[in-house]
């Protein structure tokens, strides 16, 4: 079953009086369970990409289908109430309200999404389950300051999932990380994957990328090819290097 | 008007003495300013509202200062990375400062004529000397507050000398962990997500929201002991701290006129036959009236024109006492402080008092208070004889109403009272002859008026300019807030409400802090006028409680919420460009 369907989108920009396409007629679809990566050389438009049909950003022209709704037609209120109940982000960067404490982070979507309707106590033990779950529990207290960047991206990944979203994007979630905390992180995911969530997400590392069960190649704003790898060896390493020969075949 | 200047006051008295007591008027340099006291305190408001002006301004530009520079810790930081010195980079600070306070300085001067006109019209004349040199005067004042300023900003730039290129390298970040800031927990508080937001705000960054409590309180202070001031010297209890009786209404009537023959018996008969008028009316009442002379009194070789008083219709037990025990009887008479230090004398003392009939001797037995005729006076008992030709003055006929009526009722017989007695002037009730006394109650009220204007102005303006300061600096947050799906009400209801609980802040802190500020700053103004005790201050409890904490209330909610509005330009796609 389709969960996102994305037609003819096209996303310019206007910079100082000039006209930027960063996206041109992008066609794709994903089912529920998938795990795709979005990959591309810089400026390709990949972030730009997951940012308009996650509506955060405004399309200029097309069309996106989350769920059956159209986001090109939400107005701002049901664009933020989609983004807090059904959609879940994870950025590059683990932003994270400075005056609140990890599990105070990850709780506040819960307390404003309607969704659920559950008292507090039930919120917090929720919360409290999901950072056990990936093993942060210890932190729950702990200011965003006092942790590591691993740990915070663990916390990002809890907070877009404690209101039971049906899709999370993920703009470059292992960029700012050290190699053990990338594959800790991908690890996660791809578990939050296995047990059904459908995953988006942008990267330039192949090794991410391999771990996802289909690759989508974006340059200048066109979608070049498409990768299946949910038929590929369970072995990394190959999935890997047919990851990377395909790449290269594209010109990356 | 003989002036004297001496550089011995104590031998130039007792040289020239016989002259001073024959003399209709004759004090020294320091009675004179007194009794230009009243007028003093009004320019004296004035003053501590621009102090306090000043004050807040200072305040709020370090805060400005303060944030300036945490919002370029990377790019201070790049350019100690690249060689420049931390004076240089503190250089390029103040020559902005300098740049904008030599501007508001400028817009500021040429304000200040008209405006310091307005100011010295408000003040009474009688104070003011015409200044030939106000143009130069002014530049110069503007001068020395660019110098301020300039010192001040220098003062709150030594943090550019603290920072390290490293800054650079990290972004702004130092790398190191910092203490905890949260102070609240949202999973334990029953508080809706806005709200928690804003007070968990508000505590984790006390310094910031504290300095911005600070400068509201300073102005909500001031408007309150201003409210105090008048509503005490308005409200009417002030009256034994002038000496007098409790009364309801006051009148002037030609008594003077009874003076020159059997004054004191024709005082009795005019007040007995005022109090049956009364009665007859409906108006039972007892009548006093309250006469002073001018006397010489001594003590030992210490001798002084004092202001005597006596009451007729009034016994002594009426009055107010600081010390000791009313006089009982006749050879008995109280002092004021004032009075009893300039003759050197004490409870249990024996002054001479010299009237046409020879000299009396009176022990004094009570020290009372009096901010009349500057504090000084000696109280004589009712029974003391003496020959009312030598009474200087009459102050205004008192009417005790005896059947106790309520204040609707005594509005009422003041009326009736006028109607009776045309010929009386000035028939008021009490609170408005203490005004009269205070003479310049009606000034310090448009004063107050006046700072409830600016506070409002001020409010205003200091919580735009930190809602606007936060909005960008938390540009990032507000982003991620959307992104996550909190909707523009939610945040514009966090934004609104760190600021109403500033505000809320305010009002607890400055409503625990009137009186005893009042008390502060207003006693020693009373005690200088001769007031011998703390004063029992009269709050107006609706400007105290309502008014007044609404004021402040309004203009912190309503621009914050105004200013928040700005948050809408902040979209989810923002979270993109965090730096």
């Amino acid at each position: 079953m389709n969960i996102l369907k994305v037609k003819d989108l096209c996303k310019t920009y206007i910079v100082n009086k000039r006209q930027n396409n960063v996206l041109k007629n992008i066609n794709f679809t994903i089912d529920e369970g998938e795990m795709v990566a979005v990959m591309g050389p810089s400026g390709s438009g990949k972030s730009t990409l997951l940012y308009a049909v996650s509506g955060m950003d405004h399309l200029t022209a097309g069309e996106v289908s989350f769920c059956g709704k159209n986001i090109a037609q939400m107005g701002e209120r049901e664009l933020a109430d989609l983004r807090l109940d059904e959609m879940g982000f994870i950025f590059q960067r683990m932003y994270m309200l400075k005056n609140l404490t990890i599990l105070d982070n990850i709780i506040l979507p819960a307390t404003q999404s309607k969704k659920l309707r559950e008292p507090r106590r039930e919120t917090v033990r929720r919360g409290q389950n999901l950072m056990r779950r990936l093993g942060i529990i210890d932190i729950a207290d702990n200011d965003i300051n006092e942790v590591s960047g691993g740990q915070l991206q663990r916390a990002c990944i809890c907070r877009s999932m404690i209101n039971g979203p049906k899709m999370i994007f993920a703009d470059e979630p292992t960029g700012a990380l050290n190699r053990t905390s990338s594959d800790g992180v991908m690890e996660e995911l791809t578990k939050l994957n296995s047990e059904g969530t459908t995953l988006m997400l942008v990267t330039h590392d192949v090794k991410v990328a391999s771990k996802c069960t289909r690759v989508m190649y974006i340059v200048d704003g066109n979608i070049k090819g498409e990768y299946d790898l949910s038929s590929c060896s369970a072995q990394m390493r190959e999935r890997e290097r047919a990851l990377n020969n395909w790449l290269l075949e594209l010109g990356w | 008007m003989v002036y004297i200047r001496a550089s011995d006051i104590e031998k130039l008295i007792s040289e020239i003495k016989p002259l001073i007591d024959s003399a209709f008027y004759a004090g020294d340099k320091a009675l004179v300013k007194f009794s230009y006291v009243f007028d003093m305190m009004v320019v004296g408001v004035l003053l501590v509202v621009s102090l306090v002006l000043v004050a807040v301004a200072l305040v709020i530009l370090r805060f400005t200062i303060a944030f300036t520079l945490s919002e370029e810790f990377r790019e201070i930081g790049v350019m100690k990375a690249i060689g420049i010195r931390s004076l240089k980079i503190r250089g390029l600070y103040l020559v902005k400062y300098a740049a904008l306070s030599v501007i508001g300085t400028v817009a500021g001067l040429a304000l200040s004529f008209p405006f310091g006109e307005l100011l010295v019209s408000a003040a009474p004349s009688s104070i003011i000397i015409s200044n030939q040199n106000a143009a130069v005067s002014n530049v110069i004042c503007a001068g020395c507050m660019v110098g301020v300023i300039m010192l001040f900003c220098y003062s709150c730039t030594g943090k550019v000398g603290k920072m390290s290129p490293i800054d650079a390298v990290r972004n702004g970040q130092t790398g190191e962990r910092f203490r905890k800031k949260s102070m609240m927990s949202l999973g334990k508080s029953k508080l809706p997500a806005a709200p928690f937001l804003a007070l968990n705000d508000c505590l984790s960054s006390p310094k910031r929201f504290g300095i911005i409590t600070f400068a509201f309180f300073l102005c909500l202070s001031l408007l309150l002991v201003l409210s105090t001031t008048v509503s005490t010297a308005k409200g009417g209890t002030l009256f034994s701290i002038f000496g007098l009786a409790d009364f309801d209404i006051s009148a002037k009537g030609e008594v003077m006129e009874l003076m020159p023959e059997n004054g004191h018996e024709k005082l009795k008969e005019y007040l007995l036959d005022m109090e049956e008028t009364l009665a007859r009316n409906g108006m039972p009442a007892r009548c006093m009236q309250e006469m002073t002379f001018r006397l010489p009194v001594s003590h030992g070789e210490n001798e002084s024109g004092i202001t005597i008083y006596q009451g007729t219709g009034t016994t002594v037990d009426m009055y107010e006492y600081i010390e000791g025990t009313p006089p009982q009887s006749v050879g008995e008479a109280a002092l004021t402080r004032l009075s009893a230090d300039r003759l050197k004398a004490d409870i249990g003392d024996t002054i001479t008092m010299k009237t046409i009939d020879g000299d009396k001797e009176l022990m004094i037995t009570a020290i009372f208070q009096s901010m009349s005729n500057m504090g000084e006076g000696v109280r004589l008992h009712e029974d003391e004889e003496i020959d009312y030709i030598q009474a200087q003055s009459a102050l205004f006929t008192q009417i005790k109403f005896t059947d106790a009526p309520d204040q609707k009722e005594i509005a009422r017989r003041k009326e009736k009272i006028r109607k009776l007695y045309p010929e009386l002037d000035d028939v008021s009730n009490r609170a408005e002859s203490i005004s009269t006394l205070l003479k310049v109650v009606d000034t310090i009220d448009a004063v107050k008026q006046m700072v409830v204007v600016l506070t409002f102005i001020l409010a205003v303006l200091i919580t735009m300019l930190m809602e606007r300061s936060f909005i960008v600096k938390e540009q990032g947050e507000t982003a991620l807030m959307k992104a996550i799906g909190i909707r523009n009400g939610k945040i514009y209801a966090y934004h609104t409400l760190r600021f109403a609980f500033v505000g809320c802040m305010t009002v607890i802190a400055a409503e625990l802090f009137a009186l005893p500020l009042t008390h502060l700053f207003i006693d020693p103004i009373f005690r200088m006028m001769g007031s011998a005790r703390a004063l029992d201050y009269v709050i107006n409890p609706f400007e105290m409680f309502l008014a007044f904490p609404l004021v402040i209330l309004t203009a912190t909610a309503v621009s914050a919420f105004l200013t928040s509005l700005y948050t809408k330009t902040i979209t989810a796609l923002d979270t993109a460009n965090i730096e």
